[in-house]
């Protein structure tokens, strides 16, 4: 082979490598970006509150949370993934150690949550029917 | 351009500002993916409305003490909290007696939270509340052949925290 096919056999593949790392970056950048735990923390805080917005004393909910534990076993953090905080009508999701994500609901009746089998169980009631537990 | 050769060496500035912009245009889209995905405004204001519907409406009748000395942060299960100092929501509920002659006789009328979103649910834009507009009629329970009209704006600001 002489010099000049040489450098152009060259010029191709560096030219294809770029390509293929611009495009394996970018593959990287949102594959990364969909599993990130802040927005899964986000993204769960929010339908909690509005699945809460929603109950009427009475209502009992049961929500299938797998997914979150499978981001806390991955990240070894060893609290609960959710929180639901009556006193500021907040709902808390946090998968590593640091804040979390907040976001608040306006529903008025107290919300009565346990978390079993990777589910969350929710149930609103009232006032009345907190002083007569 | 002279010759082949140098219509190459311009080849890799240019094939740099495509891969840049391929770049920024993937990024803007994953950007704008996930924040409309986490934007719940619309969805809040909606739930707020069907809170307010239940409270004053009963199986298409006025409940009878909402025209009388009604709670109606109580009625629908709201949190005063929410209203007065979070500056979230607001809702403006009407409830009109419309008479032969077309006009309306405002019976009475209830409001709560940010008093702005009034002319923020008339505008577009982002970072405005979104709400969500309802108009309905009930019967008079003692008078089924007297009709009210209810009018509901109820909106929503809450974005939460920025990740």
């Amino acid at each position: 082979m002489n010099k000049k096919a040489i450098e152009i056999i060259m010029e191709n593949i560096i030219f294809f490598i770029l390509i293929l790392i611009f495009f394996a970056a970018m593959f990287y950048f949102v594959n990364r970006a969909s599993k990130q735990v802040s927005i899964a923390e986000q993204i769960y805080a929010k339908q909690l509150a509005i699945t809460i917005d929603k109950m009427k004393p009475g209502t009992e909910v049961i929500l299938d949370i797998s997914e979150l534990y499978d981001v806390i076993e991955e990240k070894d953090y060893e609290e609960h993934p959710v929180i639901i905080d009556n006193i500021q009508n907040k709902v808390i999701v946090q998968l590593v150690s640091g804040k979390g994500y907040e976001y608040e609901f306006f529903n008025r009746a107290n919300i009565l949550w346990s978390l079993e089998d990777r589910k969350l169980y929710l149930e609103a009631i009232n006032d009345k029917d907190l002083e007569n537990l | 351009m002279k010759n082949k050769k140098a219509d190459s060496r311009l080849l890799s500035p240019w094939l740099f500002l495509v891969l840049a912009i391929i770049g920024v245009c993937i990024v803007i889209g994953v950007w704008i993916f996930y924040s409309i995905e986490t934007d719940i405004r619309f969805a809040e204001a909606r739930a707020l409305s069907n809170r307010l519907i239940w409270a004053v409406s009963e199986e298409g009748y006025l409940r009878e003490e909402v025209l009388g000395n009604y709670d109606i942060m109580r009625g629908a299960g709201l949190e005063d909290e929410k209203f007065i100092r979070a500056g979230f929501f607001y809702f403006n509920l009407t409830i009109v007696e419309p008479e032969e002659n077309g006009e309306e006789y405002v019976l009475k009328s209830f409001w709560a939270g940010e008093f702005d979103f009034e002319i923020q649910c008339r505008l577009l834009g982002k970072p405005l509340a979104k709400c969500v507009y309802d108009e309905f009629r009930l019967l008079n329970r003692s008078n089924p052949n007297q009709e009210f009209k209810v009018k509901i704006l109820a909106g929503s600001n809450q974005i939460g925290k920025k990740i």
